[in-house]
């Protein structure tokens, strides 16, 4: 049984009350910083076949139990509070958002292995820069002052550029690494400006402290907080990919490395989407009016016109990141909900889209083989019949993709239909059905190609796989299906994590501020006393 | 008698580093005796009451120039030889002895009380208080290393990422 007083409160008074709320990331960053002086003093000796290969599977335990010990100390954190002026949240979102980062990143440490060796990559910075980047995603969405908040990102986005261009021999990973590393820059040119104009409406980069200077923005038209949400907006719009600013998208997504375009698409998405999330509808949730034309704007564009393209598209694997830029629109519906059914929405089927998007980019490098070089749909014509456990993967995981039941993907479609009706979106539901429906045809293309048409005769045997690998995929498409058909207790998880973020948002709107927060905290103690046995 | 005594003593200080660096025969140690001087020096602004130059003296000169210069150095390739230069007899006892006071400094500050929670930077009039009793240097330094610490520390693992990005992607090819 667990007592309110054992609620751990985190006041920022000491230094040592500060690290304890990083516990995650300061973990992660001790992790990546041991790998690089593991391969420091190691690398002097011999440089022989035998030992380059053991120490490179040093650094892929280093970076599992790095990210382990992050797990458990993000569990740790479930159970502590914070105010919610605080630099660094503390709070069910917070730990909710970091699982889903924590588990994503697992994942693709996981797939790696296999590309890694197959393309001769043997840079020990690897794992380092995602463990860095890794540290930047949880900053992120810990982040309750815009300060920390860039630092985070830039911190995320620095270490992707570099795992984008990380096979120096290859110029598409070279010209993907320039590209995105360029919009990137001027992505958080634009954050940062709205940062500052932010703060020139408000006189804070603190926006949960500043609600009353909001409101009195809101009700005098005030042409800074406008134009300062605005580029923020872009800014992050840039960074989950939102059309109109996803031109970068297929062209890095298909050039980077293809563990590292499942990091970006769903590590570096799901982080900046927790931000905006937090930002927008809490943190800004007396601003509603003024970011949900521009929000509702970007989510039907975001959800239309890369389901268009990706129609056309021959290359599975540009298919995938056209397809990662409409979930980038599922997702804004979350956002246009703006209510705790709305992030609740949004946490569950990020946590679906993060698991089913790293499976199907681990599983069509495998059918793409060296270099990458076969990855169209042509190639995966027969695959159903000659590496069945392969495909059935990949069926469930497009399957999920796509929506159909008995998949999380449905499940979380669903939700995020409820919360938009409930918000009386109904324009974007519409828009997410039917676009929706648009998105079965290329994705049963492949199913088709897969069980329907016979195998050339000169077509090339994909590589088998090493036992984690199988493993990883088996443990994600069980759980997409668990998760499709038992889908209670993942969503009441993410209805309790946000329970506190809504009584902040409640708090920013009305008056009886306190009332509702000691109400959310009285529901929070049952709650937190029902999940330990 | 403590003014005079710290005023002697960056001074003395100064004076020995630039002998020292006028006769070093490797670049790179000169160069980082030059860092030493600078500190010197700044450390004699700060006795004038003069943070701002002596912190713009550290960060540009000491920081910023100087590894301007150490990186050309690099570029033209030299400093390989005259190594003595850069590693006394007591080389490893100096930077080990340096290494572990940092270490304790950390530590220290791991343990001990940030200041006060709602240090942030004062506007107006405050402002204006402030830098008389903290000096200008206090007033930015306070919330920087108190309400901003993990900020601060973030940065510093950005920073880290951004070098080891940087040097993955421009070094030479290794076979």
């Amino acid at each position: 049984m667990r007592k309110a007083s054992d609620v751990r409160v985190f006041d920022f008074a000491t230094h040592g009350s500060q690290w304890l709320a990083l516990l995650p990331e300061v973990i992660l960053s001790l992790a990546a910083m041991s790998i690089l002086l593991h391969d420091a003093f190691s690398r002097s000796k011999d440089p022989a076949g035998g030992e380059e290969e053991r120490r490179a599977s040093i650094d892929y335990l280093l970076t599992m139990y790095g990210i382990a010990a992050a797990f458990i100390a993000s569990l740790w954190l479930s159970d502590g509070s914070a105010a919610p002026d605080a630099l660094i949240a503390v709070d069910g979102f917070r730990v909710a958002a970091d699982l889903i980062l924590l588990g994503g990143a697992a994942l693709v440490v996981v797939i790696s292995r296999d590309y890694l060796a197959r393309e001769n990559i043997r840079s020990p910075e690897y794992h380092a820069l995602l463990l860095f980047a890794l540290v930047g995603m949880l900053v992120l969405v810990a982040a309750r002052d815009l300060i920390l908040l860039f630092v985070g990102l830039e911190l995320m986005s620095i270490a992707v550029y570099v795992l984008t261009g990380i096979v120096r021999n290859d110029p598409r990973s070279s010209e993907a690494s320039l590209k995105y590393f360029i919009v990137g820059a001027f992505a958080s040119a634009f954050l940062v400006y709205g940062i500052a104009l932010l703060y020139g409406a408000t006189g804070t980069t603190r926006l949960a402290a500043a609600a009353p200077a909001i409101a009195a923005s809101v009700a005098g038209g005030d042409l800074l907080l406008t134009a300062g949400i605005g580029l923020l907006i872009i800014g992050f719009a840039f960074k989950i990919a939102a059309v109109p600013f996803h031109m970068w998208t297929p062209d890095a997504y298909e050039g980077a490395p293809t563990p590292v375009t499942a990091f970006m698409a769903t590590g570096v998405k799901a982080a900046a989407f927790v931000a905006l999330l937090r930002v927008l509808t809490v943190d800004l949730g007396g601003a509603r009016e003024i970011w949900i034309g521009p929000i509702q704007w970007l989510a039907i564009l975001t959800m239309i016109i890369p389901n268009m393209i990706a129609l056309a598209q021959e290359n599975v694997k540009r298919m995938l990141a056209y397809s990662s830029v409409a979930h980038a629109g599922y997702l804004l519906v979350g956002v246009a909900a703006a209510s705790a059914l709305g992030r609740a929405a949004s946490l569950f089927y990020l946590a679906a889209y993060t698991v089913m998007t790293i499976g199907s980019f681990a599983i069509i490098y495998h059918v793409a083989g060296k270099g990458d070089r076969g990855g169209f749909v042509e190639d995966y014509r027969g695959l159903g019949w000659k590496r069945p456990w392969l495909a059935m993967g990949l069926l469930i995981f497009l399957l999920s993709l796509a929506g159909f039941p008995p998949t999380a993907g449905f499940v979380g479609k669903l939700y995020l239909l409820r919360a938009a009706v409930a918000a009386d979106e109904i324009a974007l539901a519409v828009t997410l059905v039917l676009t929706s429906l648009i998105a079965y045809y290329y994705y049963l293309r492949i199913v088709w190609k897969m069980y329907f048409d016979s195998a050339p005769a000169d077509a090339v045997e994909p590589a088998k796989s090493e036992p984690g690998f199988r493993w990883a995929i088996a443990g994600s498409a069980i759980a997409l299906i668990i998760g499709g058909i038992l889908p209670g207790a993942v969503i009441e998880r993410a209805e309790d994590a946000v329970a506190v973020g809504a009584a902040e948002a409640n708090a920013s709107r009305s008056v009886q501020a306190l009332d509702s927060e000691i109400g959310a905290v009285q529901e929070e103690i049952p709650s937190a006393e029902t999940q330990t046995p | 008698m403590m003014y005079d005594f710290l005023f002697q003593f960056f001074a003395a200080t100064a004076i020995l580093a630039g002998v020292i660096m006028v006769t070093r025969k490797n670049p790179v140690s000169a160069v980082i005796f030059l860092v030493v001087v600078f500190f010197a020096t700044s450390g004699m602004f700060l006795m004038l009451d003069a943070h701002y130059i002596a912190a713009i003296n550290l960060i540009l000169y000491g920081g910023a120039i100087m590894v301007l210069f150490l990186f050309v150095i690099m570029l033209l390739n030299l400093g390989h030889t005259d190594s003595e230069d850069l590693r006394g007899p007591f080389g490893g006892l100096i930077g080990g002895a340096v290494a572990i006071g940092f270490l304790g400094l950390l530590a220290r500050l791991l343990v001990g009380d940030a200041p006060a929670a709602a240090s942030v930077v004062p506007a107006g009039e405050a402002l204006r208080a402030a830098t008389a009793e903290q000096g200008i240097i206090g007033v930015v330094a306070r919330p920087l290393f108190g309400e901003y610490f993990m900020v601060l520390q973030v940065t510093g693992v950005l920073l880290l990422a951004a070098i080891v990005g940087t040097i993955l992607l421009a070094q030479r090819k290794h076979a």
